[in-house]
């Protein structure tokens, strides 16, 4: 049983096989030769995991992304956070953080605010003579906050998948992303100061006034998100709606930047993405609950627990686990393989879920852009037209700065439950 | 085949909208006239499931699913045919096995006559989008694995002579 649960479906992963058709074959073998179970139960756990109704919160969050993606959402917001602290030394690059975590704030997906919020601020950032190592380390990594901050898509998985409460995920992701931009920001100002570069021009009196009222409209879908969450008026999977609902209001009546084909476009684009996503979602929630009867992960829990090794141990093997699995692997597949493996585990250990599913996204963002597979590396490389080896050096210090920020969110609980309690008293 | 996925995906981005204007209108209904349609859910719900298992079948046509290919493309050419023919062979049998499980599950369902609780749906229905979909992944497959082998069975073109 473990050669089908736990060798076969490596082998198959690591020999590119779909994710979905690795965690529906394994299970199906298992059954077969193993169990038994009805056959039938694959059509049914595979048909009820999909059969949930705050699951549709993922495309319609999808959705908002690829409607504000496609229009001018990201110039109109680096404009906003631009005229708010571009004055400061380093002030273009702090805006480019800024307006990442801002774009995240709407879209919940990494690799497009990287891909949006850097094509808008990369000629600006060569303009201001940002060395270009630098500039690549900075446009390739500010996308890993979007994995934590709300509404991320693989938060909204991982709550899915642990069965936690996605508005308390969500309160918790706001202080740790508020931390990491800090962390990023005051990098930057002290890397331009020490360089004497990146000193932006004041703006002028008039400027200010003229940027919000062309950005205002771009700040209204954060504010229906969270405002709409926790003034508890909508559920987050209404909220997304609502979201969606008004980037198309904004997008096609008020800035009129898109077509009802661009709509169209995104539509498609996001119906095959949420596809993508979903049915590994539908074999992992199956792929569980094989590991779950086989009661594998309790196993592990105590063959983990009778090691009795330190918490600050047990936090720092876990965290290497996780970097090592998200530079190769993308954080929503990561999410729905290993959540059900090491959440027991964590349970026992006495963590918070909550606090778990945190430190799971900063580690997992962190693989985004860790060398040498991850995902925004080749998001940078192919729609900025970075250099790899470039990418490769300027991604040096960011790692070490988001390490930092990894390590007080794991060892300082009150980092990520401050927000529960702030919010959700 | 691409036209098929280029339809399909289509249908599904319109399926798509659909959900957004239905939660939308659900929601306006609600803090607007303090009246919400316990149905939409079901329907919403539906079309999300119909999302998910179409647009796996699009994946399937346009060779897209998410995977960690990484290794793979470090794979000597040979080796990497012969994994390629594994995964094809694979991937047949479990849709023909889903495909088959879910059609006995489908007809089962359309039998006993049973409906979605809020919206009365029947529920075959929804449960149809499965058999749909992991019979054409099935014929995608089989597609796919005759083509792969007759571009080996194919002998090499003669030599030009100049």
């Amino acid at each position: 049983m473990i050669g089908v649960l736990g060798v076969l479906p490596i082998a198959l992963l690591l020999l590119g096989f779909p994710i979905f058709l690795v965690l529906l074959s394994s299970v199906t073998v298992a059954l077969l030769f193993f169990m038994h179970v009805p056959l039938s139960a694959l059509h049914q756990m595979l048909f009820g995991a999909v059969d949930v109704y705050p699951l549709l919160a993922v495309p319609f969050f999808i959705f908002t992304g690829e409607l504000m993606g496609r229009g001018s959402t990201a110039e109109r917001l680096v404009d906003i956070v631009d005229v708010s602290i571009g004055r400061m030394s380093g002030g273009l690059g702090v805006t480019t953080i800024c307006s990442s975590a801002l774009f995240g704030a709407m879209s919940g997906l990494s690799a497009a605010s990287v891909a949006t919020i850097g094509r808008a601020m990369q000629p600006a950032l060569q303009r201001a003579h940002y060395p270009p190592r630098f500039s690549a380390g900075l446009l390739t990594s500010m996308g890993a906050i979007d994995v934590v901050i709300p509404p991320s898509i693989p938060l909204l998985v991982y709550g899915t998948v642990a069965q936690v409460s996605i508005p308390r995920l969500y309160a918790a992701g706001i202080v740790p992303a508020l931390l990491l931009v800090i962390l990023l920001s005051s990098y930057v100002a002290c890397y331009c100061r020490h360089k004497g570069i990146g000193n932006a021009t004041a703006p002028t009196s008039r400027r200010p006034l003229q940027v919000l009222s062309r950005g205002i409209t771009a700040l209204g879908a954060p504010v229906i998100i969270f405002g709409g969450i926790y003034g508890g008026v909508f559920t987050p999977t209404e909220a997304a709606a609502v979201a969606c609902v008004y980037a198309a209001v904004i997008a096609l009546l008020v800035n009129r930047e898109l077509a009802w084909r661009d709509l169209f476009a995104a539509a498609q684009a996001t119906a095959f993405f949420t596809s993508q996503i979903l049915v590994v979602v539908a074999c992992s929630v199956l792929f569980g609950w094989m590991l779950t009867i086989n009661q594998i992960p309790a196993a592990l829990a105590v063959w983990l627990i009778d090691l009795h090794l330190p918490l600050w141990a047990m936090l720092l093997a876990l965290n290497i686990l996780l970097l090592v699995i998200g530079s190769f692997m993308e954080p929503i597949s990561a999410i729905l393989l290993l959540t059900p493996l090491l959440l027991p585990i964590v349970k026992a250990q006495g963590i918070d879920p909550i606090q778990f599913g945190i430190i799971f996204a900063v580690n997992l963002g962190i693989g985004l852009f860790h060398p040498p597979f991850g995902i925004n590396i080749f998001v940078s490389q192919s729609v900025l037209r970075l250099p790899l080896g470039t990418i490769y050096r300027g991604i040096i210090p960011f790692v070490g700065v988001y390490l930092i920020g990894l390590a007080i969110i794991t060892y300082i609980p009150a980092v990520s439950l401050a927000g529960v309690q702030w919010l959700l008293r | 085949m691409n036209r098929i996925a280029t339809f399909l995906n289509c249908l599904l981005a319109i399926a798509l909208i659909a959900a957004v204007v239905l939660n939308f209108s659900n929601v306006i209904a609600r803090y607007c006239f303090g009246h919400a349609f316990t149905g939409i859910e079901d329907i919403q719900v539906y079309l999300m499931i119909g999302i998910t298992f179409i647009g796996t079948l699009v994946a399937e046509i346009r060779q897209q699913h998410l995977s960690m290919d990484v290794l793979r493309r470090r794979i000597p050419g040979a080796l990497r045919n012969l994994v390629e023919l594994g995964e094809i062979t694979l991937s047949i049998a479990v849709s023909g096995l889903m495909a088959w499980l879910s059609v006995v599950y489908t007809l089962n369902m359309w039998r006993i006559g049973s409906h979605s609780e809020n919206a009365h749906i029947a529920i075959w229905i929804p449960h149809s989008i499965l058999v749909f979909s992991f019979v054409l992944m099935m014929l995608a497959g089989l597609l796919r694995l005759v083509r792969v082998l007759a571009k080996r069975i194919r002998p090499a073109a003669a030599p030009v002579i100049p």
